[in-house]
């Protein structure tokens, strides 16, 4: 990687230097800090100069660099990263919504530098390594540039090459500067994810069930699952914000086992010292295509994968396989020390206060910006007449 | 649920006969407490589930009919009688401080068309509200045709009582509560088409009684007041508990044309 130059993706790429409607993903693999700075001010500062939105999610040390590398230009949008990756599962989602609000703002185009904090080890990893492929998926319509920038200074052969083949451009150095340029290596998702090894919850699962509801057949049970769920979650201690994101998530799974699958169906959960797993089986076909719930269905389309698109996102990490038993999907939720108890606590931190009030009272008050919504768009509408 | 919410002019939908015992026994319940009147009306074959009710609440069927506290009637002598009346100031006079009418909606829809059947629900709404008279409306969900169930809903929008969704009309708009989920979509579907149709340029959903909401429920939000919206109408989605708020912007339901959330995460931002 050389220094800073110009980052117009080479001619005959595709999409030309600006506006845009795809999605650019870009990996910034670096060794040493003094090769990223260079890189990611011009990254940043080609958006700025096309009129761009150019949004920053790094560690605070980066964000300096780049602030003062940039000149501390207005125009850049510094987004928190705890919030932005929070957790893999969510993480597109999450800058789906944020660039959408840029482009709904006026944004022709969003160009995002992201410093992802991968945590928890290889499943870590691999946790972020589908989020990196996928979001090739769930951001694909938007218009927006992003740079994933890890350091790869000592990391193992088999995380660089996987996040080498997620990213589908890369940065190319030659002495004019550094370019962007499609990724030889670039797998797309659905073979991507097929290099992933599978989760490691079997061990866990070898031990008998804390839970185990069987014979569920129809949608009127539902709820009665979910509370099994949530009770003996709670009798074992989780924190509410976890046991309700794999209660969220298994619901998801037994509403489709149950339409779409072949009663009866078996819900199972355990509990390590890491980990929750929950696993919802049905002796239907199942499905086969693997990138099912990482896109959202558009409204008018049909409905199949919406419910999996909540369930991947509300538990870490979703698979789903045949055995003896038949058609089993597995969610797994990590326990991790330091995390947010609620996938959404570390983004909530100005709500904080709101939810400090009595439930009733925070009602109350929503219902008052309702009241007060209403009575702005009578008076537009009267004086439109 | 509070006492008053099993008071005034409600629709009771079922699935299952153990569904309705549930919904049965609550209603019974203020009726045994407040020493009321009850009148079943509909067909012998279908009193089973009232009598468990019954039991359940501490009312012997048999004592309780002899004392004149509850009476079997045939749906016929209801609807012969011109709305009750008569029948509601006779069990007055006998000192009932109140009498509590439960009807086999779905009976009565067998045997009258739904303009009819609006007809002589109004003026059993009409007795609710100048009698001390509670109604029960009742209708197994689960073979009702989707256009009676829509009818239904439509009329008793203020009071839907199911094991998944409860509903009320006020200054706040529609509220609703319970666990939305899919095995309620339907239910949630003609009631929100029901509520647009009442609403004005604004449809307010109160959220604040909904502990659950899932991926099919949401995804009903959306469908069942698209047309709504593409007319120009908008939709309110106020005071939802926090994980309901989650689910509704991770499906992004918020983000559409006239959709606007209002809760703790960037209140209304799209308004």
């Amino acid at each position: 990687m050389s220094a800073a130059g110009d980052l117009r993706p080479d001619a005959g790429s595709g999409s030309g230097s600006g506006s845009g409607s795809d999605f650019r993903h870009h990996a910034l693999l670096y060794e040493t800090p003094d090769q990223l700075v260079p890189t990611a001010a011009a990254f940043l500062r080609e958006g700025i100069e096309a009129g761009e939105v150019p949004v920053m999610a790094c560690n605070s040390e980066l964000s300096a660099a780049l602030q003062e590398a940039l000149g501390r230009d207005s125009r850049l949008v510094v987004a928190d990263r705890s919030e932005t990756y929070a957790r893999a599962s969510r993480s597109a989602s999450v800058q789906r919504r944020m660039i959408r609000e840029q482009l709904d703002a006026g944004a022709s185009r969003v160009r995002v530098l992201g410093e992802v904090p991968v945590e928890g080890g290889p499943d870590g990893w691999d946790d972020w390594l589908r989020y990196e492929s996928t979001v090739n998926l769930t951001l694909a319509r938007l218009a927006v540039t992003t740079a994933c920038v890890y350091d790869v200074a000592g990391l193992p052969p088999w995380i660089r090459l996987g996040l080498e083949q997620a990213h589908p451009y890369v940065f190319r150095s030659d002495p004019a500067g550094d370019h962007s340029e499609p990724n030889p290596q670039y797998m797309e998702p659905r073979r991507f994810l097929g290099t992933l090894p599978n989760s490691t919850a079997d061990a866990l699962e070898a031990a008998p069930p804390l839970l185990q509801v069987t014979g569920v057949r129809g949608s009127e049970a539902l709820p009665q699952v979910r509370a099994q769920l949530s009770d003996t979650l709670a009798g074992i201690g989780t924190a509410d914000g976890v046991a309700a994101g794999i209660v969220k998530s298994a619901g998801e799974v037994v509403l489709n086992a149950v339409v779409h699958g072949r009663p009866p169906v078996l819900v199972r959960l355990w509990a390590g010292a890491d980990q929750l797993v929950c696993t919802v089986t049905d002796s239907g076909p199942g499905f086969d295509d693997v990138l099912l719930g990482y896109t959202l269905p558009e409204p008018g389309q049909a409905r199949s994968g919406t419910g999996l698109w909540l369930a991947r996102q509300t538990c870490d990490r979703l698979d789903a396989f045949r055995g003896p038993d038949g058609f089993t999907v597995r969610l797994v939720t990590h326990l991790r020390a330091g995390r947010p108890s609620h996938p959404d606590a570390s983004t909530r931190s100005e709500a904080a206060g709101e939810r400090a009030q009595s439930p009733q009272s925070r009602a109350d008050e929503m219902h008052r910006q309702a009241d007060l919504l209403e009575q702005r768009w009578r008076s537009s509408a009267g004086e439109v007449r | 649920m509070s006492e008053t919410e099993w008071d005034g002019h409600l629709l009771l939908v079922y699935r299952s006969d153990t569904e309705r015992i549930a919904g049965l026994t609550p209603w019974l319940r203020q009726a045994s407490v407040k020493g009321e009147k009850i009148v079943y009306t509909g067909a012998s074959r279908t009193q089973r589930p009232v009598l468990e009710a019954l039991e359940a609440v501490d009312l012997d069927p048999a004592r309780a009919t002899r004392d004149g506290q509850v009476d079997f009637l045939p749906l016929a002598d209801l609807l012969d009688s011109g709305g009750g009346e008569a029948l509601v100031e006779r069990a007055v006079a006998d000192g009932f401080p109140a009498v509590r009418i439960a009807v086999a909606s779905d009976e009565a829809l067998s045997v009258l068309e739904p303009d009819q059947h609006e007809r002589v629900e109004r003026v059993l709404d009409g007795l609710c509200r100048t009698h001390p008279v509670s109604l029960l409306c009742q209708v197994d969900g689960s073979v009702l045709p989707k256009t009676l169930l829509s009818h239904v809903a439509r009329i008793h929008l203020d009071g839907i009582r199911h094991p998944a969704l409860r509903t009320a009309f006020g200054d706040r708009g529609l509220a609703l509560s319970g666990e939305l989920d899919g095995g309620s979509t339907e239910l949630l579907s003609v009631t929100l088409e029901a509520a647009a149709l009442r609403a004005g340029p604004v449809l307010r959903l109160d959220l604040f009684g909904v502990d659950h909401l899932d991926a099919a429920a949401a995804r009903t939000v959306l469908e069942s007041t698209n047309d709504f919206r593409a007319a120009g109408g908008r939709v309110l989605l106020v005071a939802p508990q926090e994980s309901v708020e989650e689910t509704l912007r991770v499906l992004e339901v918020d983000v559409h044309d006239g959709m606007i959330l209002l809760g703790l995460d960037g209140a209304g931002s799209r308004a």
